[in-house]
């Protein structure tokens, strides 16, 4: 089966001043990571905050450029092509769609941007396509001219991925696509993405930190940690017997409802070279290496 | 013995540009000393706005009427300005989802934290600070030096939430009001947090109300619950038998919506409806499984077990159940 997206020992770290005269740190964020995605999968990338995971986002969506590695997709450099294949190739999908859409234009001007900043297509066209697509996501059509201050968390959410569709792109980069939203809201959307992958024959890259939530939608499953991939894996598998330390810790720090459990026990005794005072509370900004069992 | 806050037939109404919005329509509850009580529902059932009315901070434009509205014996909605303020910090302490809001962006984390207890006169300015070093130190923002001249922005989203606990814990409250305290963090991060409040609470003995949309965070932390909808409480009773065995189908269906594993994923359909107008019968009719034409009239309130009541026209038998395929046991998890 051919790959989609393939990530080849890609590293970005970010340098940051600590004064005025003294030289720039380099703070990894990501170290030498790989993986392939295939087409029509589900790849999910886990991990805390400060892992690395939305980093990883960026490169893949050109947001950021690797200091080495390359990427490839649909069998092309990614760095060499136009922004306009680019884009007919990959699209996001936001964590904060309060944020992610611009409160001063129509969810209809918001929806056929991609499409009309691509060129190639009549008005009349790309209008139809939007009102498709605002129906395929769930969106009721008197909204079509509303602005998003007019519609919910889940609306929006819904209105950016519908936005992501416009230009029939193989790969949707998520990044925490559902964790701004209630629970319910959460439901109604996570079933939005399987429905859509059916249809539009999509492959995603699902960024979150929850791994309840992964479950229900990944293929395979990346763990990520300290910015590199410490368990990578099929996501049946990886449930049955997680193997690295971490993975298990964040699969036990799913809570579910059943009344009367302890609250789990976040240990975080795999942390064995530790650089800030206080390794429970504060994640580290040196990386340490050499974490794996 | 009598609770800390008892709450009757609690309505809330707010005028607005398309007709009266009934926000609260009648609900009760009240909270002993030492206990955890969660408000469970999605966004617009009413939670923050039920926790803003304990802490008196309704908008300006809100209509806040009661049959009981008590704190410690004593009828709040007779409280003036000083007994609201003394209130505040003194007796109920309140935290909230976002962290970075909720602190001041320009002023050191020690300078905010000892404001209340300077406030409330209970020391001097060392002592305060040495208070807010203490309760640092207790919830595990170390160094304690440093980090009290630290600004919020210095800080990840764990540890202002962590500052917020430490700084609502400044002057010994006997009730602390959580508005989705972990809402914004990380899966790990939240079960520190939440661990933490656990904690604390036991050594403080201070009474906690939870408020959230995560079933599982309720079955966590709660000793009792109650589940919101549309203004109303749907269901309440301890959290054990709530879990176990939910009556009201709107519980069914948060439970369900949880992604579990081994579980199918159920969304429920359509969003909270707006609360203008006349409204009758069950509001959750339009949106529920097991619909009748009598829920647009009436819904009696019944009773499960002592203690665990729900507003529904579905009998809930105790054998087989008409509303809980969904609520399996979830034991396959872990």
């Amino acid at each position: 089966m051919t790959s989609l997206l393939e990530v080849n020992n890609i590293s970005l770290a970010f340098r940051q001043r600590t004064g005025f005269f003294s030289p720039p740190q380099l703070i990894p964020a990501v170290k030498s990571v790989s993986m392939q995605v295939r087409e029509g999968e589900v790849m999910a990338i886990v991990g805390e905050s400060g892992s690395g995971k939305s980093t990883l986002a960026k490169l893949v969506l050109r947001l950021l450029m690797p200091d080495t590695g390359s990427i490839t997709i649909d069998g092309r450099p990614s760095s060499t092509l136009s922004p306009r294949d680019f884009a007919n190739l990959v699209q996001p999908v936001f964590q904060d769609p309060y944020s992610s859409l611009n409160p001063k234009r129509t969810l209809a001007d918001i929806i056929q941007m991609p499409l009309i900043v691509r060129g190639g297509v009549s008005a009349k066209e790309c209008q139809d396509r939007a009102r498709e697509l605002f129906g395929r996501v769930g969106l009721p059509m008197r909204l079509f001219h509303t602005y998003p201050n007019q519609i919910s968390g889940g609306q929006r959410q819904r209105v950016a991925i519908a936005r992501a569709l416009m230009l029939r792109p193989k790969l949707l980069v998520c990044d925490e696509p559902t964790s701004a939203l209630d629970v319910s809201v959460q439901a109604q959307i996570l079933k939005l993405f399987e429905e859509l992958k059916q249809s539009f024959g999509l492959t995603y890259l699902f960024i979150s930190h929850n791994l309840a939530v992964v479950e229900r939608i990944a293929d395979r499953i990346a763990v990520m940690y300290r910015g590199e991939i410490v368990e990578q894996g099929e996501t049946a598998p990886f449930f049955a017997a997680p193997r690295h330390p971490y993975s298990r810790m964040l699969l036990s720090s799913v809570l579910i409802p059943i009344a009367g459990r302890p609250l789990p026990l976040v240990s975080r005794d795999f942390e064995t070279s530790v650089s800030c005072e206080s390794p429970a509370t504060e994640r580290p900004i040196v990386a340490t290496r050499g974490c794996r069992p | 013995m009598s609770p800390l806050l008892d709450i009757e037939g609690l309505r809330i109404d707010i005028p607005g540009h398309a007709g009266l919005l009934r926000a609260i329509r009648g609900i009760s509850f009240s909270i002993g000393e030492g206990e955890s009580f969660a408000i469970v529902g999605e966004s617009g059932c009413g939670k923050s706005l039920t926790a803003m009315s304990v802490l008196g901070l309704l908008p300006r434009s809100a209509v806040l009427s009661a049959e009981t509205m008590s704190w410690k014996n004593q009828d709040m909605r007779m409280f003036g300005r000083r007994q609201w303020s003394h209130l505040h910090g003194l007796g109920i302490a309140a935290i909230f989802q976002e962290p970075m809001t909720a602190l001041n962006p320009v002023l050191p984390i020690g300078d905010q934290m000892i404001e209340s207890f300077l406030h409330h006169r209970l020391g001097n300015r060392r002592a305060a600070l040495s208070r807010a070093g203490e309760l640092l130190e207790r919830v595990g923002v170390v160094p304690v030096e440093r980090r009290l001249r630290q600004y919020p922005h210095e800080m990840s989203g764990g540890l202002r939430q962590r500052v917020m606990i430490a700084m609502a814990l400044m002057c010994r409250p006997n009730l602390m009001i959580a508005d989705e305290p972990t809402t914004a963090l990380d899966v790990t991060t939240q079960v520190e947090i939440l661990a933490l409040l656990k904690e604390l609470q036991a050594d403080t003995g201070m009474a906690l109300m939870l408020i959230t949309h995560d079933l599982g965070v309720v079955a966590h932390v709660a000793d009792r619950m109650a589940v919101m909808y549309a203004g109303e409480i749907v269901e309440t009773g301890s959290v054990a038998s709530v879990l176990t065995r939910p009556a009201h189908p709107y519980t069914s269906a948060l439970l369900s919506c949880l992604p579990t594993r081994g579980q199918p994923l159920i969304p429920i359909p359509g969003v909270v409806p707006a609360l203008i107008g006349e409204l009758q019968g069950c509001i959750f009719r339009n949106r529920c499984g097991f619909a009748m034409p009598d829920c647009a009239s009436q819904v009696p309130e019944r009773e499960v077990a002592p203690g665990h009541a729900y507003r529904c026209l579905l009998a809930r038998d105790d054998s087989g159940s008409t509303t809980d395929s969904s609520a399996a046991p979830l034991e396959a998890f872990q």
